[in-house]
């Protein structure tokens, strides 16, 4: 046989994957072909670098990304039980309050639910602090605020915020079923009971999420909602990419076992 | 639990099966991502895409193939539509590697040819890449790497004896120095 044909057998003699005959051929002339057996040494050292090449692991942030994409899937295929759920004041809950609060529900949760201010700062700031505050310095400070500090805008801008969350969300989460900013001012207050109080979640938590979920881009949280994830209180927040005006992605902050989780997901271009 | 039964518990019904069968998968399939596209952040988009992916076609896997076999050839699908859409001008496979190096430390006791070796793979034309990440980085047989690619063995042994052989071209600077390690003779004898 020639050198060429040779050639062409070495990688599968390398894997033991040529027949008795033709492995015999090529050790004959391996024994003779110093220029043949240079390749095979080559071959063998290309082989021999991937041996112990380490398995590249997902990041941790993109782990949690991809567990709640898994869990939002997984939660929309089951009509029963939506993971995200609005949450409810605690005194809503009380009966003595449902039948008032099913009259007044509607604008009393439309307040609730407004969080932050879209005409925010637009500065390039790597995260802005809600409202322009600064974050809590200790741990003492940790609740977040139902509104943070700044009047609720008109309907009109409250509405459109609340669209854009929603998108971000659905964009994110696809078939998630939290509620949609109509949705939202429409349920009774009956259904469940999120004591905000419960959540060891703060402000400086949304942030981390945030930069988390936009990846250590420059970014702004644009508004935010109280929520239920796996059972446990937690927030779902609106973020915009301040070098991307128009790119929002939902996150989600929560705890567990007293850990704090973030969570986020990319929504499709 | 192997996987098959956690498929069988997540067609039941049981949502956390299948959450258990990502967990237990996902670095398998970034890896492969990583490999294929050479982007990490692509590679971290796609992973998820995949698995995604996975949670409607999952009731089609029959058990004929290993389950892993099976979401090899889901996932390569998958990598292989991406790099036809992605636009040849973001394609930047040499340099991106740098950006999923193992750690430092790690890094430090990577050789010179594993680097050489690495930037040249992700060089190559993604149909030879992909046939030496799966023999020569996952080590699966001839026979497996057929059932994922879906084409005859012949082709599986000549697509990887020409990546070999471009790899090893790449690495030419280095031909001197083995040709003065290794002479006919004691290649016979090892």
């Amino acid at each position: 046989m020639s050198c060429e044909e040779i050639k062409e057998l070495l990688s599968s003699y390398i894997d033991k994957e040529l027949t008795v005959a033709q492995e015999k051929l090529v050790e004959a002339h391996l024994l003779d072909c110093r220029d043949c057996a240079a390749a095979l040494a080559r071959l063998q050292q290309v082989v021999g670098a991937f041996a112990d090449m380490p398995q590249l692991k997902l990041p941790e942030a993109a782990a949690d990304r991809l567990a709640a994409a898994i869990d939002a899937r997984l939660a929309a295929g089951q009509e029963t039980t939506p993971v995200w759920r609005t949450p409810r004041r605690r005194w809503f809950a009380h009966p003595a309050f449902v039948s008032v609060a099913a009259s007044v529900a509607a604008a009393a949760i439309a307040v609730f639910f407004w969080k932050a201010p879209a005409q925010t700062n637009k500065s390039n700031i790597m995260l802005q602090t809600p409202a322009g505050q600064a974050a809590p310095e200790g741990r003492k400070n940790r609740k977040p605020q139902d509104t943070w500090g700044v009047s609720a805008p008109d309907a009109a801008t409250r509405k459109a915020i609340n669209v854009q969350l929603d998108q971000a969300v659905a964009g994110a989460l696809p078939g998630m079923d939290y509620g949609n900013a109509n949705k939202r001012t429409q349920k009774t207050p009956a259904d469940e009971d999120l004591g905000v109080s419960d959540s060891a979640v703060d402000a400086r938590d949304m942030e981390e999420a945030a930069k988390i979920a936009a990846n250590n881009a420059p970014a702004r949280i644009l508004n935010s909602v109280s929520a239920r994830y796996g059972g446990q209180p937690a927030w779902i927040v609106l973020v915009e990419r301040t070098d991307k005006p128009g790119y929002f992605i939902g996150a989600i902050v929560g705890q567990k076992d007293g850990r704090v989780l973030y969570r986020s997901t990319r929504p499709r271009p | 639990m192997a996987d098959r039964e956690l498929i069988d518990r997540y067609l039941h019904g049981d949502g956390p099966a299948f959450s258990e069968l990502v967990r237990r998968h996902q670095h398998l399939v970034y890896n492969l991502c990583c490999r294929i596209v050479g982007v990490p952040e692509e590679a971290e988009d796609l992973t998820q895409e995949i698995f995604i992916r996975l949670l409607d076609k999952v009731s089609s896997w029959r058990g004929e193939a290993k389950f892993t076999t099976w979401l090899y050839r889901l996932a390569l699908n998958h990598c292989r539509d991406h790099l036809r859409r992605r636009r040849p001008e973001t394609v930047e496979p040499p340099d991106s590697l740098a950006d999923f190096k193992p750690g430092p430390e790690q890094q430090a006791e990577t050789n010179d040819i594993r680097d050489r070796v690495e930037k040249a793979l992700a060089a190559l034309p993604p149909d030879w890449r992909t046939v030496v990440f799966l023999r020569d980085v996952e080590g699966l047989s001839y026979n497996e790497i057929a059932d994922i690619l879906e084409v005859e063995l012949g082709t599986i042994k000549s697509r990887l004896a020409r990546a070999r052989s471009a790899l090893a071209d790449a690495l030419n600077p280095l031909r001197g120095d083995i040709l003065e390690q290794i002479s006919p003779s004691e290649h016979q004898r090892g």
